[in-house]
């Protein structure tokens, strides 16, 4: 079975009488088909009303330009109309809303927003932040959780919460605006912000040695039927504004290219000619930011396999052995050991009809997931039902003896999720929290040294300390000889590849060529591209906080 | 005081937070930052967002409350000068296919207005303009035709259509109207002419003749009218050698009489019934069996198998079937699927255009002409086999 385009209506969705009626010789859906942009010019200036139908159309007109502004000032305007919501990006979804309440003139509401800036270039950051002071000049209140410099240095109000994560965290370490958090020296966001610490450009730079990867007449969406030169293992960023095509290159061309080659998935890839070079790799695993299990029986101990050594551990002290526990009774997916009443979720489920359900704490376990029986067996005093509720740093230490569980563990605390508590279910982990854990699983992997891994903005939801952390796990996959390649916009990381392809110039019809493809020096050298000019004002930055105290 | 200005929270311990108060300015742009998982979500989200929708839900009735069942306090001593709270997350957790970005943006909301108010509506199938219009647009019309042309006022009453029309000139005998014009030539109701019932008539009663003039302004429009009546709303005014022109007061083509139902704005909606087109229910796409899917390679045959669900046909019941496709349609079974033409794939992928009733006798094909066996069974239509299948598992009820 495939979703094909229903034949009736092709892809229009109303019945043909609807479709027949025009506006300016142009049909409803023919109208919804236009980007932001398009349209946004055929309401200001092309749809001339006159007569009856101004007085009719002139509010409604007003209105929809308006509303088409907004969608323009959150740069968002290489997006058609019709584009389903489900088919956007977390960031550009947040946005679309985002614009929408723009839009509703509301006064004396507390707003607060999750990183608005995730997927944007920095050159549409300026735009994104105009919008925010917008809504907060309509006295509002504004709450942003970010991490981006260019919006915290524009925020009127920092508050800076740590110093660590996990147990580590939750007090406030510095509040004031951004010039006074600068200042503060127990601040890790201060010391980013006046640059007293930074992420280094690695000294040593990888030149390409080991062939190159090449798509040759990539031609989907926007592309421009260009010709890209991916080199093999090396740390290779793909850039460019918002709508430029990154996402259309990596993902729907190449990634379903090599999917269809190495595990004959049936996705079709968008249009190409041909992939050069393929026999250099052995296969391509996309860690994406979607969650690693929609059930909330899966959590970062399970995924990670931690927990079945830990489940045989349990089963091993004497305890368990003279009662007979086997490793199974330690699971809450299976019946023996679990939590009957709740079935091992710890939570119940309620069906609200049309409302969201709601879950409520399970009675008989107060959210312990295991029966009493179950929890009488301890291993150094503590029950397997609060292990689950350690964090990795926690269990790390815990578990020091059990080198195992540890080696485990410790890959989670290198990709920075060592606050993470072992339990927590998986839907409730954010989008770059689920692509840290897989990340963590595949460097527990035996890898063979010539895999692609491909990683759509893994930044999101990382502090400037966490980016640092990241780029050492990745530069730990490079190391071993596998390819990775990151679609980024942070200037950080765009600055410690050793290959860069901006794509662009800009979005939307106006982008889907190759501005520029080199070593991060040549990107910085190129007058033609935003992402260049960007790095070079971010070091020029640099350069003068390093020459001014 | 100083809470008219800024939210204060005293005392925050929601999970990793540490007891912390907080001063948020109003009116600002306000960053909250630090290393992941430090507790910025549980700060802005968790305390001072939760605390928001629970101090919303509390001001409900209790009836509402029911519903919404009840809120947990968030882990904090106080907040001060909370406004209501608005949080514009990255994801949620609907995901609903008819969602667009102009939905969501309410662009689409004014977009249906705007065409339901200004919106030309044409015949989808000439593409011709369709426009209503009234009695004295009609007359103003006629009118700027100048004076002296003369004109020929008819009301339609049968369009292409095959019979001898008898009861209806009959009819408008009766009512006293003298001339009807029909294929084109005015005669006299009182010398009727046998239409052929085989051919197709096109009948239009003349309802009045006359010179155009300011002063027969009166008389004009009295005709109009009673065309209008006559004619179920369609008036053709007939100018001889300068040709005719059809007017109607109704929405409707007036070359294809499809009418049209006062534009609304929920026409344009494709997620009510009165906008969406009635083949995917507005949704655009149709959940359907691909045969790119199902043939998984056409350089097989059949009995080797080219088709996925089937395999290699091992089942006496599937090779009776395909022995009889064989035998009746010349589909071959040995040869790569690829070479078997149109004809064949849609044989067998979708149906054979007559029914055919097969009946298994100790293994043998019996093909049923008329008056065969009595009742044959087991009977099976041959062209249903993978909609049998495959079509059960549908959303939809089938190709």
């Amino acid at each position: 079975m495939s979703i094909l385009t229903c034949p009736a209506c092709r892809g229009a969705r109303l019945r043909k009488e609807s479709l027949s009626v025009r506006v300016c010789g142009l049909s409803i859906s023919e109208l919804v088909s236009m980007s932001v942009k398009r349209a946004h010019a055929f309401f200001s200036s092309e749809l001339e009303l006159n007569g009856r139908e101004k007085v009719i159309g002139e509010q409604v007109k007003a209105e929809i330009s308006a509303r088409l502004g907004f969608l323009v000032d959150v740069g968002l305007d290489y997006l058609t109309l019709d584009r389903s919501t489900d088919s956007l990006s977390g960031g550009e979804e947040q946005r679309v809303r985002l614009a929408t309440q723009i839009g509703s003139g509301l006064t004396g509401v507390l707003y607060i927003l999750d990183e608005p800036s995730i997927g944007l270039h920095q050159r549409d950051n300026r735009r994104l932040l105009d919008t925010l002071t917008r809504l907060r000049d309509l006295a509002n209140t504004v709450v942003v959780v970010e991490h981006d410099r260019q919006i915290i240095s524009a925020a009127d109000h920092v508050i800076d919460l740590g110093p660590g994560a996990g147990e580590l965290g939750g007090h406030v370490v510095a509040t004031g605006t951004p010039a006074e958090i600068a200042e503060e020296n127990g601040s890790l966001t201060g010391a980013y912000l006046a640059r007293r610490r930074s992420i280094e450009t690695p000294g040593r730079l990888r030149r390409p040695k080991k062939g190159w990867l090449v798509v040759t007449g990539a031609a989907a969406n926007n592309l421009k039927s260009i010709d890209v030169h991916i080199p093999l293992g090396l740390f290779v960023c793909v850039t460019g504004v918002s709508g430029s095509g990154k996402s259309t290159l990596v993902n729907d061309i190449l990634y379903r290219a090599l999917a269809q080659r190495f595990y004959r998935s049936r996705r079709p890839p968008g249009a190409y000619d041909q992939i050069l070079g393929v026999e250099e790799i052995d296969k391509v695993i996309n860690i994406d930011q979607s969650p690693i299990g929609r059930t909330p029986r899966s959590n970062p101990a399970t995924y990670t396999g931690s927990f079945s050594y830990i489940r045989e551990l349990f089963a091993s002290v004497p305890e368990s052995r003279v009662r007979g526990y086997r490793p199974r009774r330690f699971s809450f997916n299976l019946k023996g050991g679990r939590c009957e009443a709740c079935a091992g979720d710890g939570i119940i489920k309620i069906e609200m009809h049309f409302l969201p359900d709601v879950y409520v704490l399970c009675e008989l376990c107060k959210g312990k997931r295991f029966n009493r029986e179950t929890l009488e067996i301890t291993y150094k005093g503590k029950t397997i039902s609060d292990v689950l509720e350690m964090t990795a740093d926690e269990a790390m230490r815990f578990f020091g003896a059990v080198p195992k569980i540890k080696r485990k563990l410790k890959l989670l605390a290198d990709v920075g999720l060592g606050y993470i508590k072992l339990g927590q279910p998986a839907p409730t982990l954010s989008g770059g929290e689920a692509q840290r854990i897989k990340l963590a699983k595949e460097l527990s992997k035996v890898g063979t040294g010539s895999t692609l891994y491909i990683l759509d903005e893994p930044t999101t939801g990382l502090h400037f300390e966490d980016v640092k952390m990241l780029l050492r796990v990745l530069d730990r996959l490079v190391a071993k000889g596998n390819t990775v390649l990151v679609i980024e916009h942070n200037l950080d990381v765009i600055k410690c590849a050793d290959w860069v392809i901006d794509l662009g110039p800009e979005g939307g019809d106006d982008g889907g060529d190759i501005v520029v493809a080199g070593p991060p020096q040549e990107i910085e050298e190129s007058t033609t591209s935003y992402t260049g000019a960007y790095l070079r004002r971010d070091r020029e930055e640099e350069r003068l906080s390093m020459a001014s105290p | 005081m100083a809470s008219n200005r800024a939210i204060v929270v005293k005392g925050a311990r929601e999970h990793n937070l540490k007891n912390i108060d907080v001063t948020i300015p109003r009116d600002k742009l306000v960053v909250v930052t630090g290393l992941s998982g430090s507790g910025k979500s549980s700060l802005a989200f968790d305390t001072i967002y939760a605390e928001g929708q629970r101090r919303y839900v509390e001001s409900l009735s209790a009836y509402a409350r029911q519903f919404l069942g009840v809120m947990e306090k968030p882990d904090v001593d106080a907040i001060e000068g909370l406004s209501p709270a608005i949080s514009i997350e990255q994801r949620k957790a609907a995901r609903n296919p008819r969602s667009t970005v102009a939905t969501v943006t309410e662009i689409y909301d004014y977009l249906r207005v705007l065409f339901a108010r200004i919106g030309i509506p044409h015949c989808y199938k000439c593409g011709r303009l369709i426009a209503s219009q009234t009695v004295s647009q009609i007359v103003d019309a006629v009118l700027s035709l100048g004076e002296g042309a003369r004109v020929q006022i008819l009301a339609p009453l049968i369009r292409g259509r095959k019979g001898e029309h008898l009861r209806v000139l009959r009819l408008a005998k009766s009512r006293g109207y003298v001339r009807a014009r029909i294929d084109g030539k005015v005669i006299d109701l009182d010398e009727l002419p046998a239409l052929d019932k085989k051919k197709a008539h096109t009948i239009e009663l003349v309802i009045d003749r006359l010179v155009v003039k300011n002063k027969a302004k009166r008389r004009l429009a009295d005709s109009i009218e009673t065309a209008l009546r006559e004619g179920d709303g369609v008036i053709i005014i007939d100018r001889g050698q300068a040709g005719e022109q059809v007017y109607s007061e109704h929405c409707a083509c007036i070359e294809c009489g499809i009418s049209y139902e006062e534009l609304s704005p929920r026409m344009f909606s494709f997620n009510s019934p009165y906008g969406a087109c009635p083949t995917c229910g507005g949704l655009g796409t149709r959940l359907e069996i691909d045969p790119q899917l199902l043939i998984v390679n056409s350089e097989l045959s059949i009995l080797e198998g080219a088709i996925g669900p089937w395999g290699e046909p091992t089942s006496r019941w599937l090779l009776t079937q395909l022995e009889m496709l064989q035998e009746r349609h010349g589909v071959d079974l040995d040869a790569p699927y690829g070479s078997l033409g149109e004809d064949a794939e849609r044989i067998l992928l979708y149906e054979q255009s007559q029914r055919v009733e097969l009946c298994l006798e100790r293994g043998a094909v019996v093909t049923k002409g008329d008056g065969g066996l009595k009742e044959p069974s087991p009977c099976l239509c041959v062209g249903t086999v993978i909609h049998n299948r495959i079509g059960s598992v549908m959303i939809s009820s089938g190709t």
